[in-house]
């Protein structure tokens, strides 16, 4: 990966950020509000692998931490979990999101995303965040969900315009568009 | 080729989760500095990009609620609503003032609350994270704002500083679970610990003795004993509840905040930080 596939890469992430801080922040439901965060490392992991995924979501969650009152790091552990393992799933099937179903990207984008949230909130009760427990998920879940398969794909191509074209790998959605 | 690949990238991901993890401890721990100053490096950097965009896309908002004829009134409902509540923190404060004054005559080295400088600021968003009871505010430490400053408003004390740029600054409201104030009842030497549950739940009173003289409606006030994060005499709340669970080691008893926390339109920060 080039220094100018870096430098576009570093530049969406701070703009996702960014949007989340100052717009998506304000679009809340019973003070809860869509996380459109967890989808960098997804996208990163999908396109350019584990590491990338991995480093992708350091990134972001550490810039996140920076501007929010909750325990500095955690964003950037979950995140970074998330575009690992995403990344390794995509690596060891030569899977990519290019030409497949058109409801594939948006619900990988919202399930993973919940499950982002979900394990956000399980990872700061076991670091001792008590209040973590009191979210309402019933109503974030479906919010940061929602949220997410609308966003996921201009966020995809975004983050697969930042690494440049990748061939060779394989639909993510063969089996079950087969069906 | 594929092996070192696989290694390389487990090798990064095990520094990064590592380095995480060790944030987390820090900002956790007792060398939770370290991390402030990293998060006031990083929001330093991020900020007046979020600052432009916020300004950028104010208008748009405003749009929108003007369209429905909401903004207007919200805005002049807030700042009534922070008149009203001006005033009913005043009267608490004179109250609390008025009981206290032969004990503070007689002491010296207290502070006196109405004293300490206050920075007017207000509110530009709520709840930054789905995870944190807090809002952000137009005021930052080009107005003297700094981490740890009490900030109160709408009645009472609504939070603490803990996140500042040079133009904004993230409060953590006093329901959010990470909020301990030291607090005292009334006049009396009745003193505990106020603690956040959860955005928008009531205050737990807690370390208070079994059959203490703790009374429903009793307003707990800020206690400002040696290395208090507030200074005394803030009123933070009202006893709604008051238990004496059997053979349990301390009441149970829930607060509400005075401060309507829901509707923080205005805030004022006050220029006072805990002695060292």
């Amino acid at each position: 990966m080039s220094r100018i596939n870096w430098l576009r890469l570093a530049l969406i992430v701070l703009v996702g950020v960014i949007i989340q801080v100052t717009i998506v922040s304000k679009l809340s439901l019973d003070a809860l509000h869509p996380e459109i965060i967890w989808l960098f490392p997804v996208a990163a992991g999908l396109v350019g692998g584990a590491e990338l995924g991995a480093v992708t979501g350091f990134g972001a969650g550490i810039a996140l931490d920076c501007l929010q009152p909750t325990p500095f790091g955690l964003t950037a552990l979950v995140a970074t979990l998330l575009g690992y393992a995403i990344g390794t799933i995509a690596e060891r099937n030569g899977l990519s999101l290019e030409g497949s179903a058109w409801w594939v990207t948006p619900l990988l984008g919202a399930g993973t995303s919940m499950l982002a949230v979900a394990s956000y909130g399980l990872l700061g009760y076991i670091f001792g965040e008590d209040q973590f427990v009191s979210v309402n998920y019933l109503l974030l879940l479906p919010i940061v969900g929602v949220a997410a398969a609308v966003l996921t794909i201009p966020i995809w191509m975004a983050v697969n315009w930042s690494f440049g074209e990748r061939k060779g790998q394989r639909r993510i959605s063969t089996e079950v568009t087969n069906w | 080729m594929a092996t070192r690949r696989s290694r390389r990238s487990l090798t990064t991901f095990a520094v990064l989760v590592l380095s995480a993890i060790t944030l987390i401890a820090l900002s956790l721990g007792t060398s939770a500095g370290i991390t402030s100053s990293l998060r006031s490096v990083g929001s330093t950097v991020l900020s007046p990009l979020v600052d432009v965009v916020n300004a950028a896309t104010r208008p748009i908002g405003n749009f929108f609620s003007g369209a429905l004829n909401y903004g207007a009134v919200t805005s002049e409902n807030q700042k009534l609503q922070a008149q009203v509540n001006t005033l009913q923190q005043q009267r608490l404060i004179e109250k609390y003032e008025r009981q206290q004054l032969a004990q503070i005559n007689a002491l010296q080295g207290l502070g006196f609350v109405g004293s300490i400088p206050t920075v007017t600021a207000q509110t530009i968003n709520l709840n930054v994270s789905n995870f944190a009871a807090s809002i952000e505010i137009n005021q930052g430490s080009s107005s003297g704002v700094a981490v740890g400053m009490p900030v109160v408003g709408s009645g009472g004390l609504v939070g603490q500083v803990v996140i500042v740029s040079h133009s904004t600054a993230t409060v953590r409201l006093i329901d959010d679970g990470l909020s301990r104030v030291g607090a005292q009842v009334g006049t009396s030497s009745v003193q505990g610990i106020i603690n956040g549950v959860s955005y928008n739940k009531s205050l737990t009173l807690n370390y208070i003795a079994p059959n203490s003289a703790v009374s429903k409606g009793a307003v707990v006030y800020t206690n400002g004993l040696q290395s208090a994060e507030f200074p005394a005499g803030l009123p933070i709340g009202k006893v709604t509840s008051v238990a004496n669970p059997q053979n349990a080691t301390q009441m149970a008893i829930t607060v509400a905040p005075l401060a309507n926390l829901k509707s923080l339109g205005y805030v004022d920060v006050l220029l006072w930080e805990p002695p060292a």
